[in-house]
């Protein structure tokens, strides 16, 4: 903001969140219990250390997105992110149509990962999977409606927790199968082939989704802090991946951690590890790290409701605030979708659809993020080197998700499902945005 | 007097007469600047306990600083657009605390005809 003379007031809660803090916040957004699902695919697909290839190859994609998302924010300082860059870059349309079906589709997600909870929550407490998954998000919804919000400072333990404690035990693992002679027999396995390698880096794109959301604090940053946290984070995911994808590669079979329908591997690892003890705190550390990003997300997609109501793309009646501004009507329809969603995630098994939907919107709105890099108000006056790079990443980008949706395998069919509800409800919101647009054009031309 | 300062005292003026919207925020204290990346202008006002109690007062820090062009400011002030739209689609910028812009936007968004 040149020729501002303003500054913020010390002390008050703009401006104050630090670098640290982001990179926990935002690689803890990414660190969800669904992307140890995801990461398990990824080692049944292609085995050893190629899964950890693929990470590396999505982590040095994900740096260079990094870049770009950097530039963007610092460009365009908003927490509304990246529907804001998509819209200034191409129009409103293009950022409703390519940006809403992303959040949309990570709603199923949100399904995925209560059941995740649900299936830890059974293995704790003895509650029937479903039951823990809807005690989940209803608990979380109470305690949004309060008003309480989870704080930086819990949500870095609550990572951290997380980081350290399945890291170390897949360091464990690593160490007793070293131990045992096994470990270069389960690292060392045939090259996969190109298509089921490039069908692994789509996949695993997945496991960075939610860190550029990152930029969403940047109205409550330091200077900087957003710019140096970004690349950071995903230094943090790649060393927090790929140490369990080589972890969850010396796993013996998955017999007996089924629980309901989803094998959840982090479970596995800790059992595999330290027994029951471990599996107890591992699955406390995971509900613990759901809930709070959770918290943050039904939070920050309340506002995002209120917002969309507000100008007639959602029912009126959810673009309202109670004294404490909290959005109660779009968090309850929030939690009403949060249910739906769970719901229709375990009848009909969407597990592996869901994951390669988010995979597939995601690797998307990337490649269209690193096109709005090149245009007003983002692009300088960079050579053709550079613009050809960024042509061809973003290229790469689209490459991989379609690549995804072309190996879906069994799931295709629900697959192409959830992306035509996905972009078809964004391409309606996004036409009746513009016939609202028009109609307020033409009446102030009337008025005048 | 700016094409601004007008629509603020306009805009200040229906706010005072939605009472109940008042009172409703009666617990808000907040300094506000409205810049104007554009021409360079920018407008303050204080409030206390949800009343404006001054305009155009010179001001070195802000609970809120909100960024946008002029004709953007215009139709906010002037009650043709709520906050939100703008700030959805990267035509305005805020810093500062959430709560500030929220009861911002929302004071807007009710004073505007439907």
């Amino acid at each position: 903001m040149s020729g501002v003379n303003i500054k913020l007031k010390p002390g008050t809660t703009g401006g104050q969140v630090g670098t640290a803090s982001l990179v926990a916040v935002g690689s803890g957004t990414a660190m969800a219990s669904v992307c140890a699902i995801g990461l398990f695919e990824i080692q049944n697909l292609v085995g050893g250390v190629w899964s950890v290839l693929a990470v590396t190859v999505a982590g040095l994609l994900c740096l260079y997105l990094a870049r770009v998302f950097v530039r963007l924010s610092d460009v365009l300082p908003s927490g509304a992110g990246l529907i804001t860059y998509v819209s200034r870059a191409f129009g409103r349309s293009a950022g409703v149509t390519v940006v809403v079906p992303y959040l949309l589709l990570m709603m199923f997600l949100v399904g995925f990962e209560s059941l995740i909870v649900g299936g830890l929550l059974q293995r704790l407490a003895g509650l029937p999977a479903i039951a823990g998954a809807t005690l989940f998000i209803i608990t979380t919804w109470v305690i949004c409606q309060s008003g309480l919000k989870i704080g930086y400072r819990v949500q870095t333990w609550a990572m951290l927790a997380l980081f350290f404690s399945l890291v170390g035990l897949s360091i464990l693992l690593l160490a007793n199968s070293a131990r045992e002679g096994q470990l270069v027999e389960h690292l060392w396995v045939e090259a996969p082939s190109t298509v089921a390698f490039g069908t692994a880096v789509g996949q695993a794109l997945f496991l960075f989704l939610g860190f550029e959301l990152l930029t969403s604090h940047v109205e409550v940053a330091k200077p900087r802090a957003v710019g140096r946290a970004l690349p950071l984070s995903i230094g943090v995911l790649f060393i927090f991946y790929a140490t369990i994808s080589l972890g969850f590669s010396v796993l013996p079979p998955l017999d007996g951690t089924d629980t309901g329908a989803i094998t959840i591997p982090q479970v596995a690892v800790a059992e595999q590890a330290g027994g029951t003890s471990m599996v107890i705190v591992v699955a406390l550390v995971c509900v613990f790290a759901s809930f709070t990003s959770f918290n943050g997300a039904l939070l920050a997609l309340s506002r995002f409701v209120y917002a969309l109501a507000a100008q007639g793309m959602l029912p009126r009646g959810l673009a309202t605030l109670d004294r404490r501004l909290i959005a109660g009507p779009a968090l309850t329809a929030l939690l009403i979708c949060a249910l739906l969603f769970m719901v229709v995630v375990y009848r009909f098994g969407l597990y592996k659809a869901a994951i390669l939907s988010a995979a597939i919107t995601a690797a998307f709105v990337y490649g269209v993020s690193v096109l709005a890099r090149q245009r007003p108000p983002f692009g300088s006056a960079s050579g053709f080197w550079h613009k050809t790079f960024a042509w061809t990443i973003a290229a790469a980008l689209f490459a991989l998700g379609i690549g995804v949706i072309f190996n879906a395998g069994e799931a295709s069919k629900q697959l192409a499902v959830l992306l035509l509800s996905g972009y078809g409800l964004a391409a309606l919101s996004a036409w009746r945005m513009t016939v609202k647009q028009s109609k307020r054009r033409a009446a102030s031309r009337t008025l005048s | 007097m700016t094409v601004l300062s007008r629509a603020l005292d306009d805009f200040v003026a229906t706010y005072h007469a939605a009472e109940q919207l008042v009172e409703q925020h009666n617990e808000w204290d907040s300094k506000i600047a409205l810049v104007a990346e554009d021409s360079g202008e920018t407008i303050t006002l204080e409030v206390e306990q949800g009343r404006v109690s001054s305009m155009g007062q010179p001001m070195d820090a802000a609970d809120l600083i909100v960024t946008a062009s002029q004709e953007v400011l215009q139709d906010i002030l002037e009650l043709r657009r709520d906050p939100n739209e703008p700030y959805m689609f990267g035509e305005l910028t805020v810093q500062g605390a959430e709560e500030h812009f929220m009861r911002l936007d929302y004071i807007v968004t009710m004073l505007c005809p439907a």
